[in-house]
């Protein structure tokens, strides 16, 4: 199985013309040799009967028995020429009167004597058992002196020796097994030759491929001139190539921006901490310095969360927990806890009551919504407000947080949902956000098969929505 | 109650024993898997803090070398957070887990949970100073006065209050009373801790909810 398993294109190709060439040579030889046998016998019989009517012929000119036994000879002559062909004629007492070379075996079974009136056929014709082989056999009555007064019945029997044409059929057979053979080996030859021809392009893929790393990872197939398959299978390649390039594009920037995003906070550190340590300070000073220390590493474990967390969503690595959500609870439970930042910001936080179900992962849904909730709080000027809102439709449910405020300039608008991202670069002082919250969004929504979009209309209101299948 | 660390990180190790010295406990620290195993056998721990990469025999080893003889709890600490890992050490018999890095508030309030564990019956009324918290009712009264809470505002407290000395963290806090259960980058928790003591602290002398700076929030009665 292995062994066949691993047997290369060509030779298994080659194989199967050889395979294929047997088999249809086989057949059509078989075909013909069976179409030759049939006519040789046709022949031959044809040939019996023919012997029959000289025979006859013959008979009607001989005026008695008397004459034929006293000049057998045209008789004799008759199959004289032709080897293997025997003839006897008995007379009506069943005497034998004329007797070409003997048989070598008894002429038995004597099939029925075909009547003077008609000619014979050559379903007439008998099989005997002659020491060659399968022989054929016929007897006729012809009448001797026809309307003579000695005109007597005879009974005609022709008969050939199995042997001659048997010949003739083994070595046609042994002709048609050389050929079948040298034909099958011309094919796998020829067949061998002409798929590692068309191979070569293949083989030019296997190159290419071979050179792809992930550092030239710019490498194209040339598809045009290639066969129709290859063109197809190089397409394919290439569209995988411009995904692959893509993924590691995006996750080489992506390793740049967390180290360059990691490098602020453990500069801060940094500094921090070798200043206060240049020279005495009071305890004051010191709890003070540790406090904002402690402040940045739960910002870096923060960043170390989300990104693994990202990091799995893009591997599909994190088990999902699908359950059936009530918005109303979920709407309520994120109300809540955003009731507190949401008033001291001014801003009124409203959810629809209307209960829509949805179908999502529990912590994930709340993280999702959380972060959008979070984000819209902090970019509505005061007096603004934040609605959550659920929709069901046949597709599935839509689940959105909208905001009024100043929305968002359209140039941050293609790259808000990238990690690290930050449209206001002010804000990025802000030591809470980590510049994933929406990329966790889309990270999360990708793992439900659903979208996030952005919509920002005249009335400067922005709206995230969720879409959930389902 | 006796604490066993088995940690190999030097810096590590000095640390959680210093912070859980000063936090009450008596501890012992391990450097090896092998010390903290031949440790973990020959004397009685209420709980052993148990990280799981150790030189020589890791922490599963030792884990499941324990397990054979005895019945301590354990929490494991791991730097690994796959779902395997926790899965496996769950398995093992460790009683719980924290991922590195964690808060060391995070870390004491795990090690308290563990230890209380078994029929923890919630007090009905609780008394710390001149608060009363009346749990069924769900009524506050401070002083005399009777004060007003949210439902949330309650929750916050209760939890405090029933834990009292005890720093919690804010994601402790987030999940106990919002039932947020992921590490969310926003300061609700410091802002239901200012609207709480606005109610239940501010008009008055003694104060009862305290920041621990760097580590989260508690409550209890001080001099």
């Amino acid at each position: 199985m292995s062994a066949a398993k691993s047997l290369s294109i060509t030779a298994r190709l080659a194989l199967l013309f050889a395979a294929v060439t047997v088999v249809t040579f086989a057949a059509v030889g078989t075909y013909l040799y069976q179409a030759l046998a049939q006519q040789l016998e046709r022949r031959d019989d044809r040939e019996l009967i023919g012997k029959v009517m000289l025979a006859r012929h013959l008979l009607r000119e001989a005026p008695s028995i008397g004459d034929v036994l006293r000049d057998p000879h045209p008789f004799i002559d008759a199959v004289f020429e032709h080897p293997g062909l025997i003839l006897r004629l008995m007379g009506p007492d069943g005497r034998v009167l004329v007797q070409s070379t003997p048989p070598s075996r008894a002429l038995l079974p004597l099939p029925v004597s075909v009547p003077a009136e008609r000619n014979p056929l050559a379903s007439d014709i008998g099989n005997w058992q002659s020491a060659a082989g399968m022989g054929r056999l016929v007897t006729a009555t012809g009448h001797v002196g026809e309307g003579m007064p000695e005109s007597a019945p005879v009974t005609i029997v022709i008969a050939r020796e199995g042997s001659n044409q048997a010949g003739l059929l083994q070595e046609y057979g042994r002709n048609l097994f050389l050929a079948v053979g040298s034909g099958a080996l011309l094919a796998a030859i020829f067949g061998f030759l002409i798929v590692r021809l068309s191979m070569r392009p293949l083989r030019s893929v296997i190159g290419k491929a071979n050179d792809i790393s992930t550092l030239r990872l710019n490498t194209r197939l040339t598809v045009e001139g290639a066969p129709t398959e290859l063109r197809e299978l190089g397409t394919a390649f290439n569209a995988m190539l411009d995904r692959l390039e893509d993924g590691v594009q995006r996750l080489s920037r992506f390793a740049a921006d967390l180290a360059h995003d990691l490098r602020t906070p453990i500069n801060t550190l940094m500094v921090e901490t070798q200043v206060a340590l240049a020279r005495p300070r009071s305890i004051d000073e010191y709890q003070t310095l540790l406090v904002s220390n402690t402040e940045e590493y739960e910002q870096l474990a923060r960043m170390i969360e989300n990104t693994l967390f990202l990091a799995r969503a893009d591997n599909a690595q994190l088990a999902l927990h699908q359950e059936k959500l009530s918005t109303r609870i979920e709407f309520d439970r994120i109300c809540s806890y955003f009731e507190g930042p949401a008033e001291e910001a001014g801003v009124s936080l409203t959810a629809q009551i209307e209960d829509v179900s949805v179908c999502a992962d529990p912590i994930l849904f709340q993280r999702a919504v959380s972060n959008l909730v979070s984000n819209a709080i902090s970019h509505t000027p005061r007096g603004g407000t934040v609605h959550l809102a659920a929709s069901e439709s046949p597709q599935g449910t839509d689940v959105s947080v909208d905001n009024s405020g100043p929305g968002i300039a359209p140039q941050h608008l293609p790259h808000i949902f990238d990690r690290y991202y930050r449209a206001d670069a002010a804000r990025s002082a802000s030591p809470q956000s980590t510049g994933l919250g929406l990329a966790i969004v889309r990270a999360i929504m990708q793992l439900h098969r659903g979208e996030v979009d952005v919509n920002i209309s005249d009335k400067k209101h922005t709206t995230f929505a969720l879409h959930f299948r389902c | 109650m006796r604490l066993l660390i088995v940690e190999d990180e030097p810096k590590t190790g000095d640390y959680l024993h210093r912070g859980l010295l000063e936090s009450g406990f008596v501890v012992d620290l391990a450097r090896t898997g092998l010390d903290g195993l031949a440790l973990a056998i020959a004397q009685d721990y209420d709980l052993i803090v148990l990280d799981v990469m150790l030189p020589g025999m890791d922490g599963w080893s030792v884990l499941r070398k324990l397990r054979e003889r005895k019945e301590t709890p354990v929490l494991f600490l791991t730097a690994r957070d796959d779902v395997a890992d926790r899965v496996k050490g769950l398995e093992l018999g460790a009683d719980d887990y924290l991922v590195k890095p964690f808060a060391f508030a995070e870390l004491l309030a795990r090690i308290r949970t563990l230890l209380r564990r078994g029929p923890v019956r919630d007090a009905e009324l609780i008394q710390l100073a001149d608060l009363e918290i009346d749990v069924l009712k769900r009524r506050v009264v401070r002083g005399g006065i009777r004060i007003d809470l949210t439902a949330k505002e309650f929750a916050l407290l209760h939890l405090l209050a029933k834990r009292p000395g005890e720093v919690l963290s804010r994601s402790l806090i987030a999940s106990q009373v919002w039932d947020m259960n992921f590490d969310s980058d926003t300061n609700v928790v410091d802002v239901a801790i200012r609207r709480l003591r606005l109610k239940i602290d501010d008009p008055f002398l003694t104060k009862l909810v305290h920041t621990v700076r760097g580590m989260g929030y508690l409550m209890e009665q001080r001099e």
